[in-house]
């Protein structure tokens, strides 16, 4: 059947859950010519293969060759890897000892990009000796591929771990003539600004050996790619964003759950995956969470049992991924559901049809999920399915909003003292730092920065540069994000069946857990946190469980405060705790039981503002008919969805917590904490900047078209209270009060 | 209000010390035969004697208790210390290594247990018996040429392929060394890896025993003028006998070289006896701790610091400036070095 049909019947028998539906028309190849000739090699390779360069590709490699840094934000599958690849290539081929550095956020994605550069060496005949260099590789190959290899590729967080041992990569550094950043709109808020730094160490190793490498960046359609590219490395960036090309029709529809109450929208979700499947569509299905994909490939399976489904996310062994990877493209796999580890540009091939089951969260990763659908110029379905979590609903209601909304802000923050002060004392462990040479990379307090860490012992001034003397090695303690090191592995038979960080073992692997895995259950009889281990027995049953959980914040320390003209803002430090009273057994959608479970709570201590609003307010508000925590909880979240702007950060860098009554303060109190265990200086900069950022969220609120609140708004992509209750005109109240 | 820099700094130094202290006592967790940790009652123990080495050294020089001499380069000053150690040392002689090494047909490419027997069977026992032979013959002759030029390191990289590092051969050949290039050779550092190095010790053999030679970093800014200094002591192409020092102290010296992009060439045949002493005390130790291996040659300290403590030390040297803490050091590098002697003879008998 053809798409259009398809999507017509859908439509038709969706039982009016089909809302909206919108054709992006196809787009047309378009090629162009390079103004510097290819080197022989590839040309004939691009003859051999058949290939003529799309515009985009052709621009990149001429860029590239004037010596530009390229930044590409051409879509998924556009080819972007052949355009850059392409300019790499050219430059090894015409300096043999030339070398070029790949950097992906993903293991997995460095071993999909290692066969794409073997295949090219191979029918190029072009020598790199392409090679993987992270924590997977065994120690007996690492010297070789030092000594040898001219195309690496690695991950950020084992740069981080290797750049202190450059001597040992003198070679490579010395001739480096390319850094290639695949997917750098994932290097945002703090995480991003740690890349950042990490880049500028790269940077002022590379140069001490003599190299200034070229950068090329790739990275989904941003606010502001060229910027991103420039916070990221330091350099100026050309941007080469209009995509050359062919597109395939694509048919998108806007699919509301409501319309079926009967039914979850797990359970519509897998309905709909058979479906598609049943009607020869491929199709690839990003669910919300690990246990979802599991579950609704599972349902899927049982609907359609003619072809084969499967699950896909993060927890999976390697071999297995490949495996499922390889059964995709292959198209014997004919539906994945998945996790948004299928986000990024692992190679599935390209599919007919790709449900999102529930809002992602921000534009750009809606954008990059459906992405995946479309083979070349063949015409493919993209169905954004939404739950009935404000948010969500918000675009069921006002479908155009979507496709009129900007892209997101990919925020790096270069002068917050935290990252700076942490990278400052990674780099004296490199080289000695130079006060003078090195500020182009440290940032104009670098002298201030030294000075701090010389007070602390960390480093000495000698007449060679500052030089590190801690008692530990930097990049142990300086982390790039938030990954907690300790992981729990789950034993089945002696094996591991799969390894989590504590946090998702509480979710998944506490006793009386099922936990699903490739389709299987199986149940968790013990976790033992000291050994880090828990045991699953296999086991099917027919039910799955949720973990119950309460959070709260507590006052530990006051920094400083100061008044606002409704009560006192003040910062300091707090400890967020997280208590774990049990978990429900549930079936479909029907909670069954509920068990009691014995975890220790969770804490982390961090650094928060918050500030105090008197009952007097909550009276007034309540008597216009107003929700005053609706109103409360909506402000924090409008305050949150700000304060990226002014803190330079990212949304899920920071959390909020509001109450009519808190138990330190004895008042209504908004808290607003950096996610990072012991503060990041967020909540800070927020502090100081305070008045600015009521300021510009009242605006904010008060101006936003919406009746009732919206995602521009009041409602939040992670809350954890599914955006209930909120006010908006409450919101407008506190926030005017707050603004004086 | 500005964010505090030195709040921010301070509580880097914290999680600094917090995670030095998480990889210092791990002595009740399994570790592999060789180096372990320390017990917290060797902590304890060393602290005691810290306070006592800063009473007894008070406003004391080292010139006092050692031949020093003050060393300058272009780079700045560091302090030599010289020590002479009365000392037994007897190495096989190179006749008795080529002799076992001619009888090692395994080291051939090709010839494994069974075609090694098989070739004894035939006659052939040595590599001179194989040089006419139509498959080996040519490696054979090979293998005769190095024995021939005492290429030691082209024999140990022979050894290194087909055998264990361990193999007892190895450590005879240093009776093919010119022993002025006998290297023997340990550091004491801040770290294990990119932290500085504040102690270089280096030692010679000499007609009555052994000179020690030790580079000392009174200041972490004497670092790069030592590392200029042992540099030149040390040579291009030393023959270096250390303990783990092919994972340890070779990698870090080449590593601060290059922290302070210093352009040096270093090619040493290396004897790194841990190997060896891993393989000879598997049975007889509860470790290869040098200081356990001691023991069993009836060799004792006076005052023994364990390694993991030496940053410790020193870092209490840098802020009195009293030199009791580095007095340990001091003697237990050197002892390091003597009992490295011990081991080589030991070893290459």
């Amino acid at each position: 059947m053809k798409i259009a049909d398809f999507a017509r019947q859908l439509e038709s028998v969706s039982g009016g859950a089909v809302v909206y539906s919108r054709v992006i028309p196809s787009t047309l190849p378009q090629y162009a010519d390079l103004n510097s000739p290819l080197p022989e090699r590839l040309n004939h390779y691009l003859l051999k293969r058949d290939l003529k360069l799309y515009r985009h590709q052709a621009e990149t490699y001429d860029r590239a060759r004037s010596g530009a840094h390229i930044m590409i934000t051409t879509p998924t599958a556009s080819g972007k890897t052949l355009a850059f690849n392409l300019a790499v290539f050219g430059s090894l081929e015409a300096d043999p000892n030339a070398t070029a550095l790949y950097l992906y956020p993903l293991k997995a994605l460095t071993q999909d990009q290692l066969g794409t550069l073997e295949r090219l060496e191979a029918e190029t005949g072009i020598n790199v000796n392409a090679a993987i260099y992270d924590g997977d590789t065994p120690e007996h190959q690492r010297p070789t591929i030092r000594e040898s290899s001219r195309i690496i590729l690695t991950n950020p967080y084992a740069l981080h771990q290797y750049l202190p041992w450059h001597h040992k990569w003198r070679r490579f550094f010395r001739n480096l003539r390319y850094v290639v950043l695949d997917e750098s709109h994932v290097y945002r808020g703090v995480f991003g600004s740690n890349i950042s730094l990490l880049l500028r160490r790269l940077r002022r190793i590379a140069k001490h050996y003599g190299a200034e490498p070229q950068f090329i960046l790739s990275s989904a359609t941003l606010a502001n790619a060229e910027e991103h590219g420039k916070n990221l490395t330091g350099l100026d960036f050309e941007l080469v964003d209009r995509s050359g090309a062919p597109q395939g029709e694509r048919h998108f529809l806007f699919w509301n759950s409501q319309a079926q109450k009967s039914r979850s929208i797990h359970r519509q979700t897998s309905d709909l995956l058979a479906y598609c499947v049943n009607e020869q569509l491929q199709t690839l299905c990003f669910a919300s969470s690990r246990k979802l994909a599991e579950l609704v490939a599972k349902w899927a399976q049982q609907a359609s049992s003619k072809s084969k489904i499967a699950s896909y996310r993060a927890g999976y062994s390697a071999d297995e991924r490949r495996e499922i990877e390889r059964n995709f493209r292959a198209g014997e796999l004919r539906g994945l559901a998945s996790t948004t580890a299928l986000e990024l540009g692992i190679d599935i091939g390209s599919l007919d049809a790709v449900l999102i089951s529930g809002y992602p969260g921000t534009v750009i990763s809606t954008w990059q999920m459906a992405g995946r659908a479309g083979r070349g110029a063949q015409p493919s379905l993209i169905t954004l399915m939404a739950f009935e979590n404000p948010l969500d609903q918000y675009f069921m209601k006002h479908p155009e909003q979507f496709f009129s909304r900007p892209h997101e802000y990919a925020i790096v923050d270069l002068e917050n003292p935290y990252i700076l002060l942490g990278h400052t004392m990674c780099a004296s462990a490199e080289l000695p730092v130079h006060m003078d040479r090195d500020s182009q990379y440290f940032g104009v307090k670098m002298a201030q920065s030294l000075r701090s860490l010389e007070e602390q012992k960390l480093v000495q001034k000698t007449p060679a540069g500052y030089v590190y003397r801690g008692m530990a090695r930097p990049t142990e303690v300086v982390g790039l994000d938030r990954i907690s090191d300790r992981s729990i592995q789950v034993l089945y038979d002696g094996q591991v069946l799969e390894s989590m960080d504590l946090r998702r073992a509480y979710e998944e692997a506490h006793p009386g857990a099922v936990l699903l895995h490739r389709g299987d259950s199986f149940i968790i009889k013990d976790l033992d946190l000291t050994a880090g281990i828990a045991h699953a027995v296999k086991e099917e049953v027919d039910y799955h469980t949720s973990l119950a959980h309460t959070s709260d914040v507590t006052i530990r320390k006051r920094y400083y405060g100061r008044k606002t003209p409704l009560g006192e803002l003040l910062l300091g430090e707090v400890r967020v705790h997280e208590e774990f009273g049990g978990y429900r057994v549930r079936k479909g959608d029907q909670t069954l039981e509920l068990h009691g479970l014995d975890l220790p709570p969770l804490d982390f201590e961090t650094v928060a503002l918050w500030f105090t609003l008197p009952g007097e307010l909550g009276r007034q508000i309540l008597k216009e008919g107003l929700d005053w925590a609706g109103g409360l909880h909506a402000a924090e979240h409008s305050l949150i969805a700000i304060t990226p702007f002014h803190a330079m950060c990212d949304r899920w860098d920071i959390g909020g917590l509001s109450t009519t009554l808190h138990p330190d303060t004895r008042e209504a109190t908004i808290f607003i904490y950096d996610g990072y265990e012991g503060g990041i200086g967020i909540a800070e900069k927020a502090y100081e900047l305070f008045s600015d950022l009521v300021e510009t969220t009242h605006q904010l609120v008060k101006d936003c078209a919406c009746e009732d609140g919206c995602p521009s708004c009041i409602y939040s992509p992670k809350c954890g209270n599914n955006n209930e209750p909120l006010d908006k005109l409450a919101a407008v109240k506190i926030l005017d009060a707050l603004k004086g | 209000m500005a964010v505090s820099l030195d709040r921010i700094a301070r509580r880097l130094r914290e999680r600094v010390e917090s995670t030095v202290e998480s990889g210092l006592f791990t002595s009740e967790n399994q570790q592999p035969f060789g180096l372990s940790h320390l017990s917290p009652t060797d902590f304890a123990r060393s602290m005691k004697l810290k306070g006592e080495l800063l009473l007894e050294f008070k406003d004391r020089a080292l010139a006092e208790y050692y031949d020093t001499e003050e060393r300058e380069n272009e780079y700045g000053a560091c302090l030599k210390i010289t020590h002479h150690a009365e000392l037994g040392i007897e190495l096989c002689t190179a006749a008795t290594c080529i002799e076992e090494f001619s009888r090692e047909l395994k080291l051939l490419y090709g010839i494994g247990p069974s075609v090694e027997s098989k070739l004894r069977t035939l006659g052939y026992e040595t590599l001179s018996d194989l040089l006419e032979h139509p498959r080996w013959g040519s490696s054979a002759k090979e293998m005769i040429q190095c024995l021939d030029e005492s290429n030691a390191k082209a024999l140990q990289s022979h050894i290194h392929r087909w055998f264990p590092i361990s193999h007892p051969l190895s450590c005879k050949l240093i009776s093919l060394v010119d022993p002025a290039q006998i290297k023997f050779f340990d550091l004491e550092s801040l770290g294990l890896f990119g932290r500085p190095i504040l102690l270089f010790g280096t030692a010679q053999i000499t007609e009555s025993g052994l000179e020690v030679v030790q580079y000392l970093v009174r200041n972490i800014m004497e670092e790069l003028p030592a590392l200029i200094e042992i540099a030149k002591v040390l040579g291009v192409e030393p023959a270096l006998v250390t303990y783990n020092g092919r994972a340890f102290d070779t990698n870090l010296l080449e590593e601060r070289w290059g922290y302070y992009g210093l352009n040096v060439e270093f090619d040493p045949v290396h004897f790194d006896l841990l190997h060896p002493a891993r393989r000879c005390f598997r049975d007889k130790l509860p470790d290869a701790k040098l200081s356990t291996v001691e023991s069993y040659y009836g060799l004792t300290r006076q005052i023994d610091l364990p390694g993991s403590l030496v940053p410790d030390f020193y870092n209490t040297y840098l802020e009195t400036q009293n030199i009791g803490p580095l007095i340990p050091i001091i003697e237990h590098n050197k002892q390091d070095l003597i009992t490295l002697a011990v081991l080589l003879t030991e070893f290459s008998r």
